[in-house]
């Protein structure tokens, strides 16, 4: 497995004094294959998000562990760590949080290179800007200047630098129309087709999760039970 | 006597640019029946909300709008400031987006509601009070005696949405405007947002949404807007059956229920709307020779199409 965990569990403090305790995440149980695509589905405030940060290590547990490529991350080497910390990236909801909405497309997409030491050649970046459909004419514009998905697409491209191995998409495309949904998640899968990562895709859109992954989870008060992938019972609704 | 709740004609909406003025709603052409309940659809940018603010002339000051807007006989694009005022808020109301800042954070709920009974029909602000709080119980707000007095930090979103229902339909207006009312709202609490705007029975409502989910559950008819002009006008059901033009048949092939097919590229920016030819062009499987001019709308049983190839 690539990424397992187990009884992993994370409780968070809340009100004041931090008197009250709610246990978001109890016991989970949850593994990710290389190169496959697991949905992680549930209400809002289901606690998916964090259960995606747990897996990523951006979140420590409050109990059990997360093992990546079978060692616990908690136990990494520190060179160990760093390359985690690389081959483990997240796309969140809202890209353009993930963006300085003072500087050009051109300077948010070159960092990465430099943060982990990448050679950086201007044709390099065209590249991976074409194979998010992007061109040399968004480079020199700012955050504001580019639409939902024009954004979404950069913030793919830059992860993408890193050649992860495990990403967590969490809810990537509910802020975008369907059209463009659609591109976005077509390509993932080409992405995923050529490089072979893996994917924890959380939304709150289980039609979507079927087309898109082959194991789908749900989690409810905490704890997760396995959903069918295919449709059971016929919707009526050409849309749902 | 028409049977016509609001005409829109030839609406244009401009922004000044750096050069050429932009233009975000590009003649159109819109006809709403008494009690009907209308959805126009389109991707953010497409200029559908522009739409929706410049028919109660709530744009900024830089908006330049041109065309008609016809409710009872009457231009609402040239009325006087005075006369319409008294128009807006008591028979035609607009209904914000229910995740911004719609509602006065300094005020209770109730007044907010009430407020449209004493400045449009002269109520005393106890029956309004009274009016406000017994709406809002109907609108599913719970101890909606108590809950009138409090202030809007101290609703969760739905309820949020449903107080903005609540100011927009308290002074009983004939028509109602609401602006992308499932926007931003989680997946459970559409069902709910639907359910609250189907209970407005034989009301005339305008609706725009990104939400063709909201559309197919709400609409009787629907209307499209890409890159700023209307490129069809369907009843509901033959809509979602047969899309007829091509963007709107991309739209619906690109739901997750019917294959996730997505379209490739973009919509044009606003700079390249004056290049002659159809809009949708760049990325119409279907383009031919014809293509290079704009077509016009054309009517298409009973349908209204922008696309040569509904051209007869
Ligand atoms: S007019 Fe031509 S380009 Fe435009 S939608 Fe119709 S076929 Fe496609």
């Amino acid at each position: 497995m690539l990424v397992e965990a187990v009884n992993l569990c994370k409780t968070y403090k809340i009100g004041w004094f931090r008197k009250r305790r709610i246990e978001v995440i109890k016991e989970v149980a949850i593994s990710v294959a290389e190169g496959e695509t697991v949905g992680l589905v549930g209400e809002s405030g289901s606690g998916k998000t964090t259960l995606g940060l747990l897996l990523t290590g951006l979140l420590k547990p409050d109990g059990g562990q997360v093992f990546f490529k079978g060692k616990a991350i908690s136990e990494l080497t520190p060179r160990e760590k760093k390359d985690f910390r690389r081959q483990v990236q997240v796309i969140f909801q809202h890209p353009e949080v993930a963006f300085n909405p003072k500087w050009r497309l051109r300077r948010s997409l070159a960092e990465p290179y430099k943060l982990h030491k990448i050679p950086f050649t201007e044709e390099l970046l065209l590249e991976h800007l074409k194979t998010v459909g992007l061109s040399s004419e968004h480079l020199d514009r700012y955050p504001s200047q580019l639409s939902g998905g024009e954004l979404q697409r950069a913030a793919i491209a830059r992860v993408m630098v890193l050649e992860p191995k495990f990403l967590v998409l969490d809810e990537p495309t509910s802020m975008l129309d369907v059209i463009t949904q659609a591109q976005i998640i077509r390509l993932l899968q080409a992405i995923q087709k050529e490089k072979g990562v893996a994917y924890l895709f959380i939304t709150h859109d289980l039609e979507l999760a079927r087309l898109f992954c082959q194991r789908i989870y749900r989690l409810v008060e905490g704890k997760l039970e396995e959903m069918p992938t295919v449709r059971s019972a016929s919707r009526d609704s050409a849309t749902s | 006597m028409s049977s016509a709740a609001l005409v829109i004609k030839n609406l244009t909406v401009e922004f000044p640019g750096h050069g050429n003025p932009i233009r975000a709603v590009d003649r159109v052409d819109l006809e709403i029946k008494k009690g009907e309940r209308v959805v126009l659809v389109g991707e953010t940018g497409s200029g559908k909300s522009v739409l929706l603010l410049s028919l109660l002339r709530l744009l900024p000051a830089s908006a330049r709008t041109t065309g008609e807007v016809l409710y009872k006989g009457k231009n609402l694009l040239r009325m006087s400031e005075d006369e319409l005022c008294r128009i807006r808020g008591q028979e035609l109301a607009y209904i914000p987006q229910g995740t911004g800042s719609a509602l006065n954070p300094v005020l209770t709920v109730g007044i907010q509601v009430a407020e449209p009974l004493m400045v449009h029909l002269g109520f005393k602000k106890g029956p309004a009070l009274e009016k406000a709080v017994s709406l809002l119980g109907q609108l599913g707000i719970p101890e909606a005696r108590k809950r009138a007095f409090e202030y809007p930090h101290q609703y969760s979103g739905g309820m949020k949405q449903r107080a903005l229902v609540a100011m927009g339909v308290v002074a009983e207006p004939e028509i109602l405007l609401a602006d992308e009312p499932t926007k931003g709202v989680d997946w459970e609490k559409r069902e709910e947002i639907l359910n609250l705007f189907q209970s407005l029975t034989g009301k005339t409502i305008l609706t725009v949404t990104h939400d063709l989910w909201f559309a197919e559950k709400f609409a009787q008819k629907v209307a499209v807007m890409y890159a700023a002009q209307i490129v069809e006008v369907a009843p509901q059901v033959e809509f979602f059956r047969q899309p007829l033009h091509p963007y709107a048949q991309a739209l619906l092939a690109a739901l997750p229920s019917r294959g996730l097919q997505p379209l490739a590229g973009y919509a044009p920016e606003h700079s390249r709307y004056h290049e002659p030819g159809c809009r949708f062009r760049k990325r119409c499987s279907r383009a031919f020779h014809r293509c290079q001019e704009e077509p016009p709308l054309f009517e298409h049983n009973g349908r209204w199409v922008r696309c040569w190839l509904c051209a007869g």
